[in-house]
């Protein structure tokens, strides 16, 4: 090859290499700004996180206005492994403490809110505010055996009927939709009450109608005059009467009576707890109890369990 | 509570593929000659390239076989711009993989085998060329350009590069020469480019949709083929001048996939789930050749049309916006040094089909410069003769950045919604199992939000071996 030939494939060479040197990259600035209150953010509490100091250690004078958090664990069982499904209940409560002075109670409860632990894939079956709000408050006996902070509370078991009346306490949940003890409680045009399935993201996958019992016994301790924990003895004896497509019928439910706790705290304002009552009509509703949930839960320290199915559902 | 639903996606990756990808000819040329004049060989090529460039060319040189090394450098880059607060859909934390930039494939290769034989007379011929990569045969590697792909490898790709580099080829073709007066000849031929496919039917049992790892399943597999036909002509009206015409049909290795899912408790509503593949799509192309041909050398400048507005992406689905149809004009220059020596160079300018992404898609591809150069050298070894032929081109990438529009209200995600979407829909309360204020705004994952750059470069090397007999 002539040295000029040589000289001119050089020359391309080198050209090619320029080129290839001259295309790096830098990263550029988006045009769009940070956005407020998304992120999966829930609303920031609205009240002190923190329980003020120096709570009255006794509980002397329970009348009032309270809400119950429940924590009930269940295992899904079917052909393979069981899973772990908690259910989170919310009660609007309102101790009536008799009038003799004597240890019982009255509990007036209300279920406001209920919401279950995502299972597999995120899928998540809601329990609308419609079918909460379609309940009936429920008038039930407690004990608080002393003032004390740990001192005995015990109550009976607060029972919901959903989608179903006319049902005892022994009683098998209607799983047809034809048994004329099922009702349509929510008014939606389906039998029982109706629970969306979505996935995380709120795309709806299907509904489930359902009847069911969902049973609480509180047992518990003072722990100071704002705040009960303790024990539950939880269930919810639960039927499947339909659902929008057949994939979404649901399996078997079987309560685990282990590891169920409650939380009766007060939020009436007196003895220094927070005061939900938004409206100022000295009773306190479900629907302010769902508005200030995060801060109630933030207030008292209130916090989810995660499922854990090795631990709660062993195969 | 157990959600029979819950087993249904389990089996969405259940199809099997085995197959062959195009389309590396179509970016740097088939064979070291073609690559080294950019490409623009339409009307000057004479070997078994031409069953993927113009079969005509087959009748145009003497019989041959021959091996090829071909090696590619991807230095292709995609820089995502930084995510501004608060536009994260729940669980966005929780994805499987973190949303990232993504660097070109690097180096890759594979080896071009061909022949051309003229079995009847001399003015008679057939050739075919096979590639295959080093990489491996049979890859099918999918994205999902838009936001979909927050759940799957959460980037970015070039889809009409990268992947494409690493591709499998076959073609063959017919060619005839047909001479006329005292110089003039007419060529032509045809040819297929032929791309494995793939049926399936899978059964799926999911005994217990709560537990979906465990699966029963039986497969239907069935390999087919798609193929393009390939035609063309060169025509030398006079000594120092040819002209060509080539017509490519589109193609794409494709993947049909049924899956019949049956979950335990709702044996009597199976589930139909269609995925649909189609990998490497190479629309279907026009090209017009104009040559000019002495003794010491040769130019040809080509322009080439090719039908991208059919394009179909790596799921079968029409981009939106579509693709544009384009122009790629390329020169080449081939200099006869001596009687088996020579030296050739080329350049093009490749313009993207890709309308802007300013949008829901992320489809990456920007305009392209190409410069290559090569040379070629017969010689004889063992009282026959063989030819040597060498390249090398890169293809500069215009860099190129990409904003997404802002509007001010955002659609709900959903089919046919073109614009930047929202994937949580605001709701007024909590009752939706999130918080409201969790869904206030714009809610997206898209990895190419709120927007990208990309640009780079590709290196291509290439020599190949050929006994002419």
């Amino acid at each position: 090859m002539p040295v000029s030939s040589r000289a001119g494939l050089a020359a391309l060479v080198a050209g090619l290499g320029l080129v290839a040197t001259g295309c790096s990259i830098d990263r550029q600035m988006g045009r769009f700004p940070a956005q407020e209150a998304a992120d999966g953010a829930v609303d920031a509490p609205t009240m002190d996180p923190e329980p003020d100091q120096g709570p009255p250690p006794d509980l002397t004078d329970p009348a009032g206005h309270w809400m119950l958090f429940v924590e009930d664990r269940n295992c899904l069982v079917d052909a393979g492994d069981p899973i772990e499904s908690l259910i989170w209940s919310w009660y609007r409560v309102e101790l009536v403490p008799s009038a003799d002075g004597r240890a019982s109670l009255t509990l007036r409860s209300r279920i406001c809110k209920q919401e279950l632990s995502p299972l597999a894939f995120g899928f998540l079956s809601l329990v609308p505010d419609a079918t909460t709000d379609s309940g009936e408050e429920q008038e039930t006996a407690g004990f608080l055996v002393g003032e004390s902070s740990g001192a005995l509370f015990l109550s009976d078991t607060i029972v919901d009927y959903w989608g179903v009346q006319g049902l005892s306490f022994e009683d098998m949940v209607p799983a047809s939709a034809d048994d004329e003890r099922v009702v349509d409680q929510d008014g939606d045009g389906n039998p029982g009450v109706t629970f969306p399935v979505v996935t995380t993201s709120g795309l709806e996958i299907c509904e489930v109608y359902v009847a069911q019992r969902i049973r609480a016994g509180l047992e518990g301790r003072v722990r100071n005059a704002r705040r009960i924990d303790g024990d539950a003895l939880t269930g919810t004896d639960k039927a499947v009467l339909a659902a929008s497509t057949g994939l979404c019928a649901s399996g078997d439910v079987v309560p685990n009576m282990a590891g169920n706790t409650f939380s009766l705290v007060r939020i009436d304002g007196v003895d220094g707890s927070p005061d939900a009552d938004l409206d100022g009509d000295g009773t306190i509703a479900c629907a302010e109890i769902r508005e200030e949930l995060p801060a109630l839960m933030a207030a008292y320290g209130l916090e989810r369990s995660e499922p854990d199915s090795d631990r709660w559902c062993p195969p | 509570m157990r959600l029979s639903a819950f087993g249904v996606t389990a089996v969405a990756a259940l199809c099997v593929a085995g197959s062959a990808r195009a389309n590396l000819f179509e970016t740097f040329g088939a064979g070291a000659r073609a690559q080294g004049l950019g490409g623009a060989v339409g009307a000057l090529v004479d070997d078994f390239s031409a069953t993927y460039h113009n079969p005509a060319g087959l009748a145009l040189g003497p019989p041959r076989v021959g091996f090829g090394l071909h090696g590619s450098y991807d230095r292709t880059s995609i820089l995502l711009m930084e995510r501004p607060a608060g536009y994260d859909p729940p669980g966005y934390d929780a994805r499987r993989a973190p949303r990232g930039d993504t660097d070109g494939a690097g180096v890759s290769g594979g080896i071009n085998l061909g022949f051309s034989l003229r079995p009847f007379e001399v003015d008679f011929a057939l050739g075919a060329l096979v590639r295959v990569p080093f990489e491996g045969f049979a890859n099918i590697d999918t994205a999902f350009a838009d936001e979909r792909e927050q759940y799957f490898d959460n980037q970015l790709r070039f889809g009409l590069l990268s992947e494409r580099l690493r591709s499998e080829m076959i073609t063959f073709g017919l060619g005839y020469r047909w001479h006329y007066g005292d110089e003039g000849w007419l060529a032509m031929g045809v040819g297929m480019v032929v791309l494995p496919a793939v049926r399936t039917v899978n059964d799926v049992y999911t005994p217990n949709a709560a537990d979906p790892s465990v699966v029963d399943a039986n497969f239907r597999i069935e390999q087919t083929i798609e193929q393009g036909i390939v035609a063309g002509l060169i025509i030398q009206p006079l000594s120092w001048l040819r002209v060509s015409a080539s017509f490519q049909d589109e193609v794409f290795q494709s993947v049909d996939a049924t899956n019949q899912v049956l979950l335990g408790g709702a044996e009597d509503e199976p589930v139909l789930q269609d995925l649909q593949v189609a990998q490497h799509y190479t629309p279907p192309r026009v090209a017009g050749s104009l040559a000019v041909v002495t003794d010491t050398w040769r130019v040809a400048l080509e322009g080439t049309w090719l039908g991208w507005s059919r394009y179909l992406d790596a799921h079968a689905e029409t981009p939106d916006p579509a693709f544009e149809d384009t122009l790629n004009w390329r020169l080449g220059f081939e200099w006869i040094m001596s009687d088996d020596t020579s030296a050739r160079a080329g350049v093009g300018w490749i313009p993207t089909p890709v309308p802007a992404q300013t949008g829901r898609s992320n489809h990456v591809d920007t305009d392209r410069l190409l410069i290559a150069v090569g040379g070629g050298r017969r010689f004889e070894m063992w009282e026959e003769q063989f030819s040597i032929d060498a390249a090398l081109q890169v293809h500069a990438l215009r860099e190129t950045t990409t904003h997404k529009d802002r509007l001010e209200a955002y659609p709900d995600c959903a089919p046919g919604v073109r614009a930047l979407c929202d994937e949580t829909p605001d709701r007024a309360d909590d009752s939706g199992g999130l918080p409201a204020s969790a869904t206030r705004g714009l809610q997206t994952g898209n990895p190419g939000f709120p927007g990208f750059t990309a640009g780079g470069y590709v290196l291509l090397a290439g020599v190949d071996v050929s006994w002419l007999f």
